[in-house]
């Protein structure tokens, strides 16, 4: 029980969900970004098992994955491993799972179809599990968003901001996944400007400069905006840490403080 | 033999005056000494299709039909370095413009980078993982591995060894070309054998107008008898001073033997002769060339069609199907400007791949796309390898790197694919050297770095060129 937070927990600055009902109604948009070399997506089961094991916040919170990336049976097989059955959780409602990996909008129609359709079925999903609830929806990842809708930033960004809007609506944190160095080539790009401004959480992943290591596998950079209600605590302030991925968990420690 | 020739062109008809040049220089070649180095060797023609000279006149549009058409001419010809080889009496392929990579800045941040990689650890062949323990599927060709997965094999022993294990089934894997050099090539034919001597169905797609002509050129199996040699020879190399272990290989060995009588996992291959004709011969390999399409809306519909053969269903598997895609990029194809079509087509192949036993290989020129593109689909990559080649005479790196001579190129590995797991996989080395072993078949080996002359005491600077150089090798690789 008395286990000390982890540096991700405490960076993230998430409540755990006893502490005070109020602030679990303030929706927060987390934005993560990684590159070739690493890869984000252990934040994403971090979070999800956060939201999903009762040990850290109240029963009644609701996931609701979008996954572009990867087929459900991945997500399954790691949190398992982690302590966390999707499958059961799935049967029991608290896990809600869009299987998005052959969505196509080619054209005006089809975004119709496609990521209008989608939205709606998350706003559906949203409405039906809004009362009393907690919900988080997971989006990995938006680089692929915006190949399945064709490369249209436009309507990625709209479906982005509607999805924004369910945050005050119904107080729904968003966690999303973006892999930045696809726009780092000099080239305007409005979509990651774009996601940054939204999110109030910012983690980034990068390799070290000296390359990947067996003990280490990657810093993690974490800028928390502090959100609306930052009483007292530190605004825009930014942690450095350096992890390392296990099956089951994640280490996070210090820079060289690894004995 | 490095021919130098001075040429005056114009940009207009470039392939054409290529031809010609070819010719020269195949005139040339038959008088002068061959190559010391062949970047490849390549198995006769088939006897029924003739000697394909459109093979070589596409590969060269695949340089010259596209907008960079003027730097790469520019660089071509000012360099003036070229190599050719000689296959056979009656065909010439155009297998290698040997440049020092693409640039001064690129070719620094290379040697930087093996300084780096040769300092650090190096594969001991004595404690490296012993893959053949692991249970073996019924199925022949097929592996279990970690994380309820399925290994299918590269065709490269090595490059098995490194992967821990071969290729997940269900998985995209990319290479990225050289564009100067054809290296990828050699790790496609192998690809592909191994699945015509597993008796896997394959599918191939490329930028050419007849591929099937492409399928003679497929390297056939090592003899077993040499294979045995080889494999003793090496063990008697290995363990010349810890030759107290002896025993413990024996052990090997004879495990080895008792699935001698079974199909092999992975096959050696040799590069000079040619397949089989009744392994190509029939309906196992689908043909497909991607100049046909003017969209990729019919190149999916036949992956579709391909991959549906091979349903997953858990826990029994009944065979297992390979995807080849060459130079998928490729400029002289139509859809080549549609950057989003492609990308929504290797998405989508990804997906198609992944819920069957399928393995897609499909290799792309990064330099021809734009940096962001690229990105994409390295990112779309499940497993994410490069080839690049190495420069014939570059003094530096031959003092460099030990057994420079016999290197043909580099293959670096950038992704392994991470199916049921989030703990990424870190190898010992990312980079090593491509040789052909006895002239035949590849090997794959870490870089050494060699031995430093003690009496110049230049010790000190290698040391600190790799303290350097390791921020350069992180934005190189």
């Amino acid at each position: 029980m008395n286990r000390p937070v982890s540096l991700l927990d405490e960076a993230l600055g998430f409540d755990d969900g006893e502490s005070n009902s109020r602030q679990r109604r303030v929706g927060r948009v987390v934005l993560v970004e990684d590159c070739v070399e690493t890869s984000g997506a252990f934040v994403l089961h971090h979070l999800i098992k956060r939201f999903l094991s009762p040990k850290h916040s109240s029963s009644d919170s609701v996931v609701i994955i979008v996954a572009f990336a990867q087929p459900f049976s991945h997500y399954d097989r790691i949190l398992r491993k982690m302590g966390c059955n999707l499958a059961v959780q799935r049967e029991n409602k608290r896990l809600i799972f869009f299987d998005m990996l052959m969505l196509e909008c080619p054209d005006d129609e089809g975004v119709e179809g496609g990521l209008i359709a989608l939205y709606g079925n998350i706003h559906k999903a949203v409405e039906a599990n809004s009362i009393n609830k907690n919900i988080t929806i997971i989006i990995d990842d938006i680089s692929l968003l915006e190949v399945a809708a064709n490369g249209s930033t436009k309507d990625v960004l709209n479906f982005m901001h509607y999805c924004h809007t369910l945050t005050t609506q119904f107080g729904c944190t968003i966690i999303t996944v973006i892999h930045e160095d696809i726009y780092s080539n000099g080239d305007e790009f409005t979509l990651p400007i774009q996601m940054e401004y939204l999110a109030d959480i910012t983690l980034k992943a990068e390799p070290l400069v000296t390359g990947l290591a067996a003990d280490i596998h990657g810093q993690l950079t974490v800028l928390n905006k502090g959100g609306c209600e930052g009483l007292g605590r530190m605004k825009g302030k930014i942690r450095n840490f350096h992890y390392r991925v296990k099956e089951n968990s994640v280490d996070y420690f210090y820079p060289g403080s690894r004995s | 033999m490095l021919s130098s020739i001075k040429l005056d062109l114009g940009y207009n008809d470039l392939v054409s005056k290529l031809q010609f040049i070819l010719l020269c220089l195949f005139s040339f070649l038959q008088t002068s000494t061959r190559p010391r180095r062949p970047p490849q060797t390549t198995a006769a023609s088939p006897a029924s299709d003739s000697p394909s000279s459109h093979l070589e006149v596409s590969t060269l549009k695949l340089f010259f039909s596209h907008h960079r058409l003027s730097t790469l001419a520019h660089r071509h010809f000012r360099r003036q370095v070229f190599c050719f080889i000689l296959t056979s009496a009656s065909s010439l392929e155009f297998t290698q413009c040997i440049l020092p990579t693409s640039g001064p800045l690129n070719s620094g941040g290379l040697k930087n980078c093996l300084k780096f990689m040769a300092t650090g650890k190096v594969r001991t062949s004595s404690f490296s993982k012993n893959f053949s323990a692991a249970p073996t599927s019924s199925v022949p060709g097929l592996k279990y591995g970690p994380n309820g997965t399925i290994f299918l094999s590269s065709g490269i022993p090595d490059l098995d060894k490194i992967l821990g294990g071969g290729f997940h089934l269900g998985s995209l894997v990319m290479i990225m070309e050289d564009t100067e050099a054809p290296h990828h090539m050699l790790l496609l034919r192998t690809f592909m054998s191994q699945g015509l001597v597993h008796n896997q169905p394959v599918l191939y797609a490329s930028p050419v107008k007849n591929p099937r002509a492409f399928l003679g050129t497929l390297p056939t199996t090592l003899a077993p008898k040499d294979d045995k040699s080889r494999n003793t020879d090496a063990e008697q190399k290995d363990l010349r001073i810890a030759w107290q272990y002896k025993k413990y290989l024996g052990e090997n060995k004879q495990h080895n033997e008792e699935r001698d009588g079974k199909i092999e996992y992975c096959n050696e291959f040799d590069l000079r002769k040619p397949i089989e004709k009744h392994l190509i011969m029939g309906n196992r390999v689908e043909c497909f060339s991607l100049l046909d399409c003017s969209n990729l809306a019919g190149f999916r519909d036949s992956c579709s069609k391909f991959i549906s053969q091979f349903p997953r269903y858990d826990g029994n598997i009944t065979s297992a199907g390979r995807i080849a895609i060459q130079s998928f990029c490729a400029p002289q194809c139509d859809y080549n400007d549609k950057e989003w079509d492609m990308l929504s087509f290797i998405r989508s192949l990804k997906s198609m791949v992944r819920s069957s036993n399928t393995v897609a290989f499909l290799t792309f020129p990064p330099s021809l796309l734009s940096p962001s593109m690229s990105k994409r689909l390295q990112h779309l990559a499940d497993a994410l390898l490069s080839v690049k080649a190495i420069p014939d005479e570059d003094k530096e790196l031959a003092t460099l790197l030990t057994g420079y001579q016999d290197m043909l190129g580099l293959l670096s590995i950038h992704k392994v694919s991470r199916f049921n797991t989030q703990v990424p996989v870190i190898l010992d080395a990312t980079t090593y050297s491509i040789k052909l072993q006895k002239r035949r078949s590849l090997v794959l080996e870490c870089l050494n770095q060699a031995p430093v002359d003690g009496s110049s005491g230049s010790s000190y600077g290698t040391s600190a060129s790799c303290g350097s150089s390791s921020k350069a090798g992180a934005l190189d690789f």
